[in-house]
């Protein structure tokens, strides 16, 4: 097999077994995320940890080179590091205070750009969503601007050639086997492989080693076609889910808070 | 109304290419016979329109409840329902969609389309997008609507929101989408004002199927006529990996969910336990199943399955929106949880503050007592 050029696009997120919170700007409209401010650690977002271990594992195959970028804020630089330790040869982090406010579009833009300066690529792996947004959008949109096929929803895959994929997806119950040839994006499921954990090895040899940032000028993006000021989309704020529920809380001793629980459930009549 | 569409980013240029024709195949049905000579008629449709698509032989659900929802959208706004159906050997389902609110359906008909592709299914919509210039475009948060929405969207370079779960209108007219927000107990509303179509992607179940009296409409079937459409992506084979609903959330009508605050995999049994003896199926919560407790196919929520039963029982569950949004039409729920605190108590109809260690087996002996008194 011939060596392969991977890019391995990856989100930031404060570790999912703390605990934060996220709260709304008022003034921009954008969900800001406390987590910075409170010093939880960013580790690499679930699926796309099973996106970069994918990525690895076929690097460990085929030879060739693993690139983990992410477009975030200098906090992010933790995950970023973390994988550096995992095994990634280069680690970039696309950064500048113009991308905030970013919706996915402006997002998919800016990592598109910065794939592009990469030269070159076999293929782009992402997570099938993030924990955060959870829109899973980024990916296909990163496709269709990079003009290259995708697969979406991975949980299988395999080279048939040197230049061909073959993959499985799966959704909801659904699965196709599709095949499509180099340069190729595709978004990977949870069930894909199991990421590992880095070493102590290499975690220290992760340290000290060059994080490369690129901010919309080195990107060559316009100022109007990132972040908030790129973005079709608008958050224009919260908004309470109408939960008509009758909301009675009972407490008390077990044996009579079950009893009136099953007289209730009784007169709603789904006993 | 309706407001002019923005100009085009140059991520458009990308699907240009691909420019397709169209041929008008037949008109549907006598009943609802084209006055159209022609499909390429000037007109443009504009409006609301309604993309679904057919897999495996049949329409999803969701493009029905989108066309409802649809409807009642350009109602308020004074404009058209389009429901354009993109596959091959399409079902005639043009008098339910029609009864459902659609003034025009187009079975978009084709060999290339049997398989979604997004190389395919993008560069035809983009054309029709291009032709009626609709404001708003909605699709099911279904494996094809989540890769082909955003995949459109980049082409088109306007907004897209995924995963909605309601949608309005603001007094501008535009569309407003609320999509659950991440650890926060309420729905983020999103806008898209400044380009057309405002697109999002909606849960599927998130809207009812009420259907109207005498509703006439248009039902027409096209193929697209340019030969360059051409996929980098072979699809090989697909299937259904299970029987759609074998964990039974479809039809059972009780749901028994255990989530975090269940704590351990003994606790895990008295769940099981409780779904018996309400004859009921068991779900989970994704901290449930990240701690091993239950498969990812057992999952019920925003990135896993929905249910409608008669009786929800979430024991141990805190209550976040990603989860709730996917049991929002149980008829009662009922929550257990030893955090008074917990939101879940907000969204239940009856809660107990409690451990579920010390509550479950009470509830589960009550419930055999009173089949035994039935049987």
């Amino acid at each position: 097999m011939r060596e392969l050029n991977l890019i391995a696009c990856i989100k930031s997120v404060p570790d999912p077994r703390s605990s934060f919170k996220s709260e709304m700007d008022p003034k921009t409209g954008t969900v800001r995320r406390l987590a910075d401010e409170i010093g939880i650690p960013r580790v690499i977002g679930p699926l796309d940890r099973n996106a970069l271990e994918a990525a690895l594992r076929l690097k460990e195959l085929a030879g060739g080179r693993v690139r983990a970028m992410t477009m975030d804020s200098p906090a992010a630089e933790e995950a970023l590091r973390e994988a550096l330790a995992w095994g990634a040869d280069e680690a970039i982090l696309i950064s500048d205070p113009a991308f905030a406010g970013a919706d996915t579009l402006a997002t998919a833009r800016s990592l598109a750009a910065a794939i592009r300066k990469c030269g070159p690529f076999d293929m782009v792996l992402c997570g099938a969503w993030s924990y955060h947004g959870n829109t899973g959008q980024v990916g296909p949109q990163l496709a269709a601007m990079l003009d290259v096929a995708h697969i979406p929803f991975v949980t299988h895959f395999e080279f048939v050639s040197d230049t061909r994929v073959r993959a499985r997806s799966e959704w909801e119950g659904e699965y196709a086997i599709a095949e499509a040839g180099l340069p190729l994006l595709i978004t990977v499921n949870e069930t894909i492989n199991q990421p590992r954990h880095a070493t102590l090895m290499g975690i220290m040899g992760a340290r000290g080693r060059e994080i490369l940032h690129w901010d919309a000028a080195t990107l060559g993006l316009p100022a109007d076609t990132v972040g908030l000021a790129g973005s079709p989309s608008r958050v224009t704020g919260i908004a309470l889910m109408s939960t008509a529920r009758k909301k009675e809380v009972m407490r008390g001793d077990p044996e009579a808070v079950v009893g009136q629980l099953l007289e209730k459930l009784r007169q709603e009549g789904v006993l | 109304m309706e407001r002019p569409r923005a100009s085009r980013n140059p991520e458009a240029a990308g699907g240009a290419k691909h420019s397709a024709g169209w041929r008008r195949l037949l008109s549907v049905t006598s009943e609802h016979e084209s006055p159209w000579g022609a499909y390429m008629e000037p007109e443009r449709l504009g409006g609301v329109w309604v993309c679904g698509e057919q897999r495996l032989g049949r329409v999803a659900d969701v493009a029905f409840e989108l066309t409802c929802k649809a409807r009642s959208l350009a109602d308020r706004l004074g404009s058209r329902v389009t429901v354009a159906i993109l596959g091959s050997h399409i079902e005639d389902c043009s008098n339910r969609l029609i009864a459902l609110g659609a003034d025009v359906v187009l079975f978009v008909d084709d060999p290339r389309l049997e398989h979604y592709q997004s190389d395919v299914f993008v560069p035809v919509l983009q054309q029709l997008v291009k032709e009626h210039e609709p404001a708003i475009l909605l699709m099911g948060a279904t494996r094809v609507g989540l890769d082909l929405a955003p995949a459109l969207a980049a082409s088109l370079g306007t907004g897209l929101s995924a995963h909605c779960v309601d949608l309005d209108l603001n007094e501008a007219g535009q569309l407003v989408q609320m999509v659950p927000a991440y650890g926060v107990q309420c729905v983020a509303t999103i806008i898209c004002p400044k380009s057309n179509p405002q697109m999002a992607t909606v849960k599927p179940g998130a809207f009812e199927c009420v259907p109207g009296e005498g509703r006439k409409g248009r039902a027409l079937r096209l193929t697209a006529e340019s030969a360059k459409v051409r996929s980098r992506v072979d699809i090989v084979e697909e299937g259904t990996v299970r029987e759609q609903g074998s964990h039974g959330f479809d039809t059972a009508e009780a749901l028994v969910v255990g989530g975090a605050g269940v704590a351990s995999p003994e606790g895990w049994g008295l769940i099981g336990q409780l779904a018996d003896a309400l004859h009921g199926v068991v779900g989970a919560t994704r901290p449930a199943v990240d701690e091993g407790w239950a498969g990812l196919d057992q999952m019920i929520g925003h990135s896993g399955s929905s249910a409608a039963p008669k009786l929800y029982v979430g024991v141990g569950v805190s209550g976040d929106m990603l989860h709730m949004i996917g049991v929002a039409k149980a008829r009662v729920i009922v929550a257990i949880n030893s955090d008074p605190r917990a939101p879940v108590f907000q969204q239940a109809d009856y809660g107990i503050v409690g451990d579920y260690r010390a509550i479950l087996p009470i509830l589960v002996s009550k419930l055999e007592g009173l089949q035994s008194t039935y049987v």
